[in-house]
């Protein structure tokens, strides 16, 4: 049980499982590299209004208010009448569990980022003239992001269970 | 209309990226990481841009007349 805690910690921050483990500096390595990773993505895809951008993408996040939290399950557009289950089923995961996946602390800090003036000085486009491609490639490292914190979750836990191998590389040993 | 250093540099990016969380969660001895995330980058890169390589080459070499 405490195991999967220190797993699912993750989910708040990259790299704090591993901190929580005594692995701080390769905890530390991972949460400069995931969050530097998520905030290049989210700053290539701004919008104009709070909220927009890459948090748009799917037109609904788990930011937004009560009145919309069905908005998910509903046909509201034609393009959902051709969506299968387990489309439905990958939209669902990715507004309510992307989040989790990439750090909700870092998802918020990049929520706000994101419409602040800073990335107007950054980004050589205005909001809004931004290039398709740039978009995307933004997006690619935001979700790259949540997907290699996953893996570094999956690796907090199996540390966390496997208490010889921790030992060791808190020794500096060799784990595998 | 975006040049290809930008998308060079983001894709040396995102390979380092990957490359350094996999030589981290690799189980390696500390002195071993250079090496685990010089291979794991070299792999990657590498082999994208292979497959772009081939992918441009493809309907050169099949093309027909």
């Amino acid at each position: 049980m405490k195991s999967l805690g220190i797993s699912l910690s993750g989910a708040l921050l990259p790299g704090l499982g591993h901190m929580l483990l005594g692995l701080r500096r390769r905890g530390a390595v991972l949460f400069v590299v995931l969050t530097a990773m998520f905030m290049f993505g989210v700053t290539l895809h701004p919008d104009a209004e709070r909220g927009g951008g890459f948090f748009a993408k799917y037109k609904k996040n788990i930011l937004h208010t009560y009145q919309d939290y069905q908005a998910p399950f509903q046909q509201t557009d034609r393009g959902r009448d051709l969506e299968g289950p387990i489309d439905t089923v990958w939209r669902l995961v990715f507004i309510y569990l992307y989040p989790f996946f990439v750090g909700i602390v870092n998802y918020l800090v990049g929520f706000f980022w994101q419409s602040s003036q800073y990335v107007d000085a950054l980004l050589p486009y205005r909001r809004g003239e931004i290039p398709v491609a740039v978009k995307d490639i933004g997006d690619c490292f935001a979700l790259l992001s949540g997907l290699l914190n996953l893996l570094v979750m999956l690796d907090a836990h199996d540390l966390a269970v496997n208490r010889e191998t921790l030992a060791k590389m808190q020794r500096g040993g060799q784990a595998a | 209309m975006i040049g290809i250093g930008f998308t060079l540099a983001t894709l040396v990016a995102a390979c380092l990226c990957i490359a350094i969380v996999y030589g981290l969660i690799s189980g390696q001895h500390p002195s071993k990481f250079g090496r685990e995330i010089a291979i794991g980058f070299g792999l990657m890169f590498g082999g994208i841009l292979l497959l772009a390589v081939v992918v441009e080459l493809l309907p050169v070499l099949f093309r027909s007349g």
